[in-house]
């Protein structure tokens, strides 16, 4: 930064500015709207008491957010979406880095293979879930004769308490070719000239790897971490299809995942206040756990050009 | 700055309109419904999803003796997400139908009516036209909230075939003796690896997991509706379960296994031999009725820890939502629905069916005693199969011995909070203590704030 | 890309890089790839796995949809019976036609408001200059990382308050405001458009609006697609808006997502069901093949876009 130079007083052309600001106009209704107002809304309920037969909601203080730290199942469902998380993100990007280091090597024909495990993504959450619920029956489904055939004893994917978030890491790896492009990009983008010098010094694949391919690519890591860490905390889709669609709750709690209980407590009970705490909960923790990984990553990640 | 002081009064409005539109609760939602005047105009009515012959010719007879009543009926199932909705946005059916588990549950919280007026204005008994157990289940603050219909004791089915395969006997099958019964059990089972092929006894843990608590000795709310789940009694019927399940390779593996029955079909789990015993309902003989010439069937009941048969009540009921616009014309719909002429209609229409379709007459249990015995009277005759006629003869006279699952403002979060306290334990989850004591937690918040409002 | 030896001393060190550098890319190529016949094939391999790993799900899709009721849980890939009558039959027993129209009909209006109003906002960020820009845009970009539970109750709450509960609207309305991601993207795009372009239709006396539809628009028509088909599946695969908004009208007027889950529960048999999980099955397969044609046209511009998002950081 240079020092001792005044900064110059930016001078806006007023038709310019106007035209600007009428351009943007309809985010800014909006983000006044359903976000900024929204979010006050949600702060206010999470402080009352919503009833349904009259529509009213009444002042209640903090008990909702006390509620939070006596209701067991926010802190089961906090644990298990957690406990995913650290499960599933990993994973992901292991298998997503894999993938696309296989298809990095490969010349011609990289398309067809792109397009082939792209196609999981395109699939409708609904599909993959009715697909995966025959798949993963304990008994009788594809995985487990699979796993038979090479002499494993296969879990009961959907109703055991232990295997239930892995089923969800299953079908969440299933649609990993989003991360995997990314990291294809990135890989693409990284210097043959830099793994020439190094094999040429006598570096070995791994250490290639390790040396010049990761920090290269690092950019593409970290916003994939991110990314996928916040999606880890929201997952709901395939929970919901698989474990919490029906009324009769005969699913184990191991499957309540926080965005689930979350829509419960909302739309299936209606406590509106409590449900509004939940999510400034989930809100606080999101932010905390984005803050950590920034920090953490402003220190890892190695820009290209930086000086 | 502009934009902070619009999020400022943004927020006043919003906050303004939250607190001001409260309005007085604990109005009498039947207020100002007057149900002795003559029906007309429309009804909607929510109910009867998939109705077969029984439920078609109520709805016929129904039609017929309300001439000025146009129905347009939404055939799906009950959704306690979308009824509450419709609610909340004020746009009710008159009319539906839901599990009478879930009827006190809407009553404590003023949202559907009470049925005083209507039986009066009717001229119905309530306790004339129903059991009172049947009775009971929608009973709150001493006003009945639902006019009810069918009753379908469990029992348990034998099949015959394996249980002679095996060399057990029907008298094994004695819920009063879990010695004996898991002797049975495990004469019976088979597994290849650790997936069974074969159940001794598929007790239909959550499905029917009030029967196995409460027949064992459990009790799931006190006189006035509050949940009692952490009743030390309450234990004696999931332990049963879990050692049951535990016998035949665990509950997850049990659950996979029944999950994959084809149970309405040529491949149900009596004619594959899949089972030796089940608990089922009532209408579950009659769809086997289809297959009697490939599958030999007996009955015995559940039995309560003094060897007495033991059966709860269950089943639908109607209900009119607080703020329907056709009260009068709900309340004619549904007493002619549960009338004695519309259940000999309905008998009349099943006998039908069977002699076209040759199957076997199981009787109708419509949670009216008068109705119950005519349709016996009239059209339950010997099938000529020895042990279809024990099955229905057993089920006829389990129902004197039905319980009342008990009516609660927190009936359907008890209900859930049970399912998921015997679905921890059976999987290894939590201790029954432990299990209960979460239920009794969760269901207690539920009824402090179904009372509160 | 920094080519390594523009950085001073490294082609002096390095003369062997020099002279790589002189040889045509073909070269670069093959330093990539696996040097031996037996790694080619042991790469070809693995990759031939995944695939067939990734394809199973959907050939499995397909068996079961053609089978009768007692097989759909049995694993063969060639159903034992063969019954494409399903496909015939599951019009009758699901109102699928419906739920797909009102998914096309949902998904494009979504796609079609939030791409248009999207590159307005866009575009007013990237040309205009004005007080609070970058602070505005820093807001558009912090809301992107807002999780969706936060204003969930409140916007549902507010869609009540002006009676639009049962319709379509609180599925696709909020798009008239844009939307922060595909802003994100289409100010990329706009940013990379010469100014000197603007500065000269200005001299000819064109105004703002014009600026915008007559030169900008045009060009980004590849931008302006991918945004159109991001939110075209987001809207197709949308489960959760579809249950909070329309569960509780008419089975008519859910939408594909919210339909199938509803026959996942309707042919339950704990749910009271008679297990004809096939139709579930028939209704999942063509509730995907839209979108499977959807990819297979405009692959590219998935592709593009998702790599996009990884470029920023």
């Amino acid at each position: 930064m240079k020092r001792g130079v005044p900064r110059q007083k930016v001078k806006y052309n007023r038709r310019e500015a106007l035209a600007g600001y009428l351009f943007i106009s309809p985010w800014v209704l909006g983000f006044l709207i359903f976000t900024a107002g929204a979010m006050i809304y949600s702060l206010v309920i999470s402080f009352s008491s919503y009833n349904l037969a009259t529509g009213a909601a009444r002042p209640v203080g903090t008990s909702n957010y006390a509620q939070l730290f006596e209701d067991p199942r926010v802190a089961v469902s906090l644990g298990n979406t957690l406990f995913y998380a650290v499960m599933a993100v990993p994973l992901e990007i292991a298998f997503a880095l894999i993938l696309a280091l296989l298809l990095s090597r490969v010349g011609r024909g990289a398309g067809v293979f792109r397009t082939l495990y792209y196609l999981p993504k395109m699939t409708p959450a609904v599909a993959t879930a009715a697909v995966f619920f025959l798949l993963l029956n304990g008994n009788s489904g594809a995985v487990n004769q699979a796993l038979g055939a090479i002499g494993i004893q296969g879990p009961q994917w959907l109703v055991d308490p232990a295997w239930v978030k892995p089923s969800i890491v299953i079908m969440a790896l299933w649609t990993v070719s989003g991360t995997m492009v990314i990291f294809l990009a990135a890989i693409k983008n990284v210097p043959v000239d830099l793994y020439e010098v190094a094999q040429i010094d006598g570096a070995g694949p791994v250490r290639r790897f390790f040396s010049i391919t990761l920090p290269m690519i690092s950019g593409a890591m970290f916003f994939n971490v991110i990314v996928l860490t916040i999606a880890a905390f929201q997952v709901f889709d395939q929970a919901y299809l698989l474990f919490w669609r029906d009324q009769s709750n005969a699913s184990p709690e191991a499957s309540l995942f926080y965005a689930i209980y979350l829509f419960q407590q909302a739309f299936r009970q209606f406590n509106f206040g409590f449900a509004a705490a939940m999510a400034w909960l989930l809100f606080v923790i999101i932010l905390l756990i984005t803050l950590v990984q920034v920090r953490l990553g402003n220190r890892f990640v190695y820009y290209e050009g930086d000086r | 700055m502009r934009k902070r002081s619009l999020a400022g009064v943004a927020a006043v409005a919003a906050s303004a309109l939250l607190l001001t539109s409260c309005s007085g609760s604990g109005d009498d939602p039947a207020a100002g419904a007057d149900f002795s005047a003559a029906p007309s105009g429309t009804l909607a009515a929510w109910g009867f999803e998939n109705a077969d012959d029984v439920g078609q010719s109520r709805l016929d007879y129904a039609a017929e003796q309300l001439p000025d009543v146009e129905v347009t009926l939404d055939a799906t199932a009950f959704d306690a997400q979308k009824f509450t909705t419709r609610i909340a946005s004020g746009d009710v059916p008159d009319v539906v139908q839901m599990d009478r588990r879930y009827v006190t549950t809407y009553a404590a919280q003023g949202l559907i009516m009470p049925l005083n007026a209507c039986f009066e204005a009717k001229g119905v008994d309530p306790t004339e036209r129903w059991y009172q157990n049947v009775v009971d289940d929608v009973t709150y603050a001493d006003a009945v909230y639902a006019v009810s219909q069918f009753y379908q004791p469990p029992a348990i089915l034998l099949n015959m075939n394996v249980l002679n395969e095996a060399g057990v006997t029907p008298e094994q099958f004695d819920t009063s003796d879990m010695d004996g019964l898991l002797a049975a059990i495990s004469k019976i089972y088979r597994a290849s690896g650790s997936n069974p092929t074969r159940l001794g006894l598929d007790p239909v843990a959550t499905g029917q997991g009030g029967l196995w608590v409460l027949g064992m000795g459990g009790q799931l709310t006190d006189a006035d509706g509050k949940p009692t789940l952490d009743d030390p009694a309450n234990a004696a019927g999931i332990d049963a379960l879990k050692q049951i399940t535990d016998a035949q390779g665990g509950y997850a593996a049990v659950k996979s296994f029944t999950d994959s029955f084809d149970t309405f079909g040529d491949a149900n789990q009596f004619v594959q031999n899949q089972v030796g015993a089940q608990v089922a309902n009532q209408w579950y003989p009659n769809v086997l009725g289809a297959y009697r010439d490939r599958i030999s069937l007996e009955a015995v009941p559940f039995r309560d820890a003094d060897g007495k048969p033991f059966s709860l009540a269950s089943g639908t009921a109607f209900v009119i939502p607080a703020g329907a616009k056709n009260p009068a014309a709900a309340c004619a719909w549904m007493t002619d629905l549960t009338s004695t002429d519309a259940w000999m209609a309905a008998g009349t229409a099943r006998a039908e069916t069977i002699s076209g379709k040759g199957g076997l007459n199981t009787g109708l249990f419509t949670g009216s005693p008068e109705a119950d015995t005519m349709i016996r009277d009239r059209f339950v005759e010997p099938t000529g199969d020895a042990g279809f006629d024990q099955v229905i003869s057993t089920y006829y006279d389990v129902v004197e011995s039905g319980k009342s699952f008990g009516s609660s403002p927190a009936g359907q979060d008890i209900q859930n909070e049970l399912n998921n306290a015997i679905t921890a334990v059976l999987l290894g989850d939590k201790t029954t203590e432990q299990a209960l004591a979460d239920a009794q937690q969760a269901a207690q918040r539920a009824y402090d704030n179904a009372t509160a409002n | 890309m920094t080519n390594t030896l523009q950085t001073p001393g490294v082609a002096q060190a390095r003369p062997e890089l020099a002279a790589s550098a002189a040889r045509p890319s073909r070269w670069r190529r093959a330093l990539k790839q696996p040097k031996t016949l037996a790694g080619r094939v042991i790469l070809a391999g693995v990759l031939v796995l995944f695939a067939l790993l990734f394809l199973y799900p959907f050939a499995w899709l397909l068996a079961a949809s053609l089978k009768p009721r007692g097989e759909v849980f049995d694993n063969a890939l060639i159903p034992k019976t063969f019954l494409p009558g399903n496909y015939v039959e599951v019009w009758n027993q699901l109102p699928l036609l419906s739920w797909m129209f009102n998914s096309v009909a949902i998904a494009l209006l979504a796609a079609t408001t939030v791409a248009v109003m999207s590159s307005i906002v866009a575009f007013g960020f990237a040309y205009f200059r004005f007080p609070g820009r970058g602070l505005l845009f820093g807001l558009v970009l912090a809301t992107m990382m807002l999780p969706g539970a936060v204003t969930m109750i409140p916007i549902y709450l507010i869609w009540k308050e002006t009676g639009l509960l049962g319709t379509w609207v609180p599925l696709w309305g909020m798009n008239l405001f844009g939307s922060a991601f595909y802003i994100f993207l289409q100010r990329q795009f706009f940013l990379g458009v010469p100014r000197e372009l603007f500065e000269a239709a200005r001299l000819d006396g064109c105004s703002a609006w014009g600026l915008f539809w007559r030169i900008a628009m045009p060009l980004s028509i590849p931008s302006f697609i991918i945004v159109f088909l991001f939110e075209f599946q987001a809207s197709w695969n949308n489960l959760q808006a579809a249950l909070i908004y329309l569960n509780a009208g008419s089975v008519e007027e859910f939408t594909a997502p919210l339909g199938i889950a509803y026959a996942m529960t309707k042919y339950s048999p704990s749910a009271g069901g008679q297990g004809d999980y096939q139709y579930v099955m028939v209704a999942s397969l063509l509730v995907t093949l839209p979108m499977l044609i959807i990819f297979a046209f405009g692959q590219r511009y998935f592709v593009e876009g998702v790599a996009t998002q990884g470029r920023k950081g």
